[in-house]
């Protein structure tokens, strides 16, 4: 008798693909500040940079998760891409300011 | 805080010294952590939706719906929802084992995945958020 006759779903998180995001995103950030004040970029546009950075693999992340998540989902298991959303606000090399909400 | 300053309503981070860089490398533990965390909620909520959804006679099936932790890797976490074997039916005096049939014929497990599926997203967000917001830098 038996596991045959069982229904089973799996969840499943990976979480490599998000590490390596995040040791690639450290090294290119890094890169884009150093270039930066080597030719002498006012810091305002610096921190222009990096916050668009910022928003572009927030959402780039955000859509790859998305699509990950729907196309594997289903009866024989679920596989969920990891969402990033929360690590962005992390991610800037070097020295960055991060604006904090008023109160 | 070595690294870290607050000025007015801005928060200077300095990721090559101190406590930032040292966070900054936690954070794929965390993250992993929290996706464990959300999974596992994820699968407890989807087993309490498939033991309301199923259709009961003696309640050996929907005794046997229950989570299993799964797989584990360096970078990954498994969790399962399962339903049949486990309990012993009074009235055949086996496993359940017709977790299956009942599935094909009147949808438990299906219903209740669809319904999760929507808040999973959410869940893995919310539980990641709280897990980032535990680091030192964080704690502002």
């Amino acid at each position: 008798m038996s596991e045959q006759h069982d229904v089973t779903y799996n969840l499943h998180v990976d979480a490599s693909p998000a590490a390596a995001e995040l040791r690639e995103l450290n090294r290119l950030l890094t890169t884009y500040v150093a270039l930066a004040r080597r030719v002498g970029l006012p810091p305002e546009l610096m921190d222009l940079i990096a916050k668009a950075q910022q928003a572009r693999i927030a959402i780039d992340t955000l859509t790859r998760s998305i699509q990950y998540f729907y196309t594997v989902s289903g009866p024989i298991g679920w596989a969920l891409g990891l969402g990033g959303l929360a690590l962005t606000a992390f991610m800037v090399a070097d020295v960055m300011e991060i604006g904090r909400p008023q109160y | 805080m070595d690294g870290f300053a607050v000025a007015g309503n801005l928060i200077q981070l300095d990721f090559n010294k101190g406590v930032a860089k040292r966070d900054i490398a936690e954070i794929p533990q965390k993250l992993l952590e929290g996706a464990e965390e959300a999974i596992l909620e994820a699968a407890h909520l989807m087993s309490g939706l498939a033991k309301v959804h199923v259709r009961v006679d003696t309640g050996s099936l929907r005794d046997s719906i229950r989570v299993e932790r799964g797989g584990k890797g360096m970078h990954r976490r498994s969790v399962r929802v399962r339903a049949g074997g486990y309990i012993i039916n009074p009235v055949t005096g086996r496993l359940v084992d017709y977790a299956v049939i009942v599935e094909q014929r009147y949808p438990y497990m299906k219903p209740a995945w669809h319904e999760v599926r929507s808040q999973v997203e959410a869940i893995i967000n919310r539980i990641c958020l709280a897990r980032i917001a535990e680091l030192e830098s964080a704690q502002v």
